[in-house]
């Protein structure tokens, strides 16, 4: 190893003096471990990157043989290829669940936590990060052996903070590009890439805020309308046909809702009041309702719709964007889902607090729920469209803030009643309008 | 000559209907019992079977469902809902533990995670019982004790024998979807009133 360590930092002289006279930007993204490497979108672009082309040619084929050798090539049909999206570890969970909890300008969430070993069981957004690690840290166990990262003119001092000495002497401008190539090449630990994307975290995040959802809207409905007498009563047709007839009062007996539900085929004949009503009550004062599972169907739906959809659009718009101008930095797909799933992490603990019953502690969570996880996105996505037209990367972290808010207020008013409805003055609905929000039914 | 092949070749066919049955039973009666008391053992790993768990899912779905037509927006779970809620899980669960590179099979984390529900089963039928009586406060809370109970009682059984499959440094990862699932047949089961 220390022979290779040498010819590492031989080749470092050799590279800093070669590219000492371009100063352009230059970006290497390695994507998506399935892709071949020569799906890079940076380097061919414009005139002073024929060495790095070159280089990159040279040594296109080597990765490729090192790639196809040594990574997992395993079909998408085999169950091991599905094994490898879970390819991650409780501690590593739990620091992108901390990344994601605490914004800090100038650190890049995906950069930070999730480059160094992309995973979806949080769903951290992953920028593949790649760095090379020296041979003495190789044998600690909690260290990904080698990991890709992806070059950047405003490459921030916060990788040197990821602990790694060689790297601090490494990453520090356009020579270490070809250093980190070169040693890729001769590095016998190329094999040990694990830039994998998981699945396991985002899947897991997404189904307990489901539940948290689901269940916090049952116990603070429950909360609200405390003190109300429901009664159910059941008329009898005499076509045989039975309907639910709901009356709430409040606490001070007037009655606030009348809900009918009655065929279709005979509610002209229903009167309230008539004879032919049999009442029975029924008074359930346990402090929870029962499980909802058509609200918890609906909340499943919208909540992995938004978990995948929208990643997918804005993976979408960022490759459009990127064959239109040159970016820093693009992240795959999974990457993105990984992002979305973890930033999500934050309502679960909102969507329990949403159910103390004021209308201003709501909208303060609401608030502080947006904020955090709007920011971690914000950042995360900043440097991808930072080099676009301002305006476009303006819109486009607006519109990922605003579907964030979208998603969280919608919640928030579909599952949660209003807590005021005691308020509302006593009014006997007309049939019409009840039956006609009984035939929605 | 005869009697001597026909011992070779497999016996369970030729035996009566009720051998078969009482056979099948006593295993099932056995796991129920390892699951009761769970110590580390490998039976409900090694002779596995989809028996308990079948039986115990549809009695809990036939006590969780409502018989009454009566049903509002606010409507609990039906049979079926119940069912898909159980077999869905585990079978989540199952992929999650595999795909998180634990070396169990398929149907043995299935018959697991069905026999584990035995606990929350008997608390159905104590909440059933105790739901007889008169309604209030404390019937409440002497249910809410009893499913919690239980529930210790099923995440207890189960860790014990699915934890040990797993990589040490992913033993979490794997056991919360199995605390996620058990609190939602909880919740269903708590929330569970008679109309």
């Amino acid at each position: 190893m220390a022979a290779v360590d040498d010819l590492q930092f031989e080749e470092f002289g050799d590279a800093t003096t070669s590219l000492a006279a371009n100063p352009d930007a230059t970006t290497i993204s390695i994507e998506d471990p399935g892709e071949t490497p020569k799906h890079q979108p940076g380097p061919p672009r414009g005139s002073g990157r024929e060495e790095d082309d070159e280089l990159l040619g040279n040594d296109d084929s080597d990765k490729t043989e090192l790639l196809a050798g040594q990574k997992k090539s395993s079909p998408f049909w085999t169950f091991e290829y599905y094994q490898t999206f879970f390819d991650v570890d409780t501690y590593q969970v739990f620091d992108r669940i901390k990344g994601s909890l605490l914004p800090i300008p100038g650190k890049n969430f995906v950069r930070l936590y999730i480059r160094s070993n992309p995973d979806l069981y949080g769903t951290c957004r992953a920028v593949l990060i790649l760095f090379h690690v020296p041979a003495e840290l190789r044998q600690q166990k909690d260290l990904c052996d080698l990991h890709y990262f992806s070059l950047a003119t405003t490459f921030d001092t916060y990788v040197t903070e990821v602990t790694f000495a060689s790297c601090i002497l490494m990453m520090k401008g356009e020579g270490d590009k070809k250093l980190v190539y070169k040693s890729l090449k001769t590095d016998s630990l190329f094999s040990c890439l694990n830039f994998l994307v998981s699945f396991a975290g985002p899947f897991w995040i997404c189904a307990t805020l489901v539940f948290a959802i689901a269940i916090s809207g049952n116990l603070s409905n429950f909360l609200i309308h405390l003190g109300e007498k429901t009664y159910h009563y059941v008329p009898e047709f005499r076509k045989g046909q039975t309907a639910v007839i709901t009356t709430k009062t409040d606490a001070k007996g007037a009655s606030i809702q009348h809900t009918y539900r009655v065929p279709t085929a005979c509610w002209e004949r229903y009167q309230p009041g008539s004879g032919a009503v049999k009442t029975r009550k029924i008074r359930s004062p346990d402090p929870v309702r029962q499980m909802d599972v058509l609200g918890m169907s609906i909340a499943a739906t919208i909540i992995y719709a938004y978990a995948w959809l929208v990643p997918l659009a804005l993976w979408g718009f960022l490759v459009w964007r990127n064959s239109k101008v040159m970016n820093i930095v693009s992240y795959s797909f999974l990457e993105i889902v990984c992002v979305y799933g973890y930033s999500l992490f934050i309502y679960i603990p909102t969507a329990i607090l949403w159910i103390i019953p004021q209308k201003a502690v709501r909208w303060i969570l609401v608030t502080i729920a947006l904020g955090i996880s709007g920011s971690v996105l914000a950042m995360t996505f900043w440097p991808a469209v930072r080099e676009d037209n301002r305006r476009i990367a303006l819109a486009t972290v607006v519109t990922i803030v605003l579907l964030h808010m979208l998603l969280s207020v919608g919640c928030l008013a579909y599952f949660f009643d209003a807590p005021e409805m005691d308020h509302l003055p006593a009014t006997t609905a007309a049939p019409n309008q009840t039956v006609a929000a009984a035939k929605s039914h | 000559m005869r009697s001597r092949v026909r011992e070779f070749d497999s016996s369970t066919l030729n035996e009566s209907v009720q051998n078969t049955i009482m056979r099948d039973l006593k295993a099932v009666g056995k796991k129920f019992m390892h699951v009761l008391y769970p110590r580390k053992s490998n039976t409900l790993l090694r002779d596995w079977d989809l028996w308990g768990p079948l039986i115990l899912c549809v009695t809990l779905a036939l006590m969780l469902q409502r018989g009454s037509v009566d049903s509002e927006k606010d409507g609990g779970p039906q049979f079926a809902e119940v069912f898909v809620i159980v077999w869905f899980g585990a079978v989540t669960i199952t992929l999650n533990s595999k795909l998180l590179g634990g070396n169990i099979s398929f149907f043995q984390s299935l018959c697991v995670l069905g026999y584990c529900i035995l606990p929350l089963t008997v608390a159905m039928l104590v909440c059933r019982l105790v739901l007889l009586a008169e309604l209030g406060p404390i019937n409440f809370m002497v249910r809410l004790f009893v499913v919690i109970v239980m529930f210790a009682w099923s995440i207890v059984a189960s860790t014990a024998f699915l934890a040990d499959s797993q990589p040490p440094n992913r033993k979490a990862l794997a056991v919360y979807p199995v605390f996620l699932f058990y609190f939602v047949i909880s919740w269903m089961i708590l929330t569970f009133t008679p109309q």
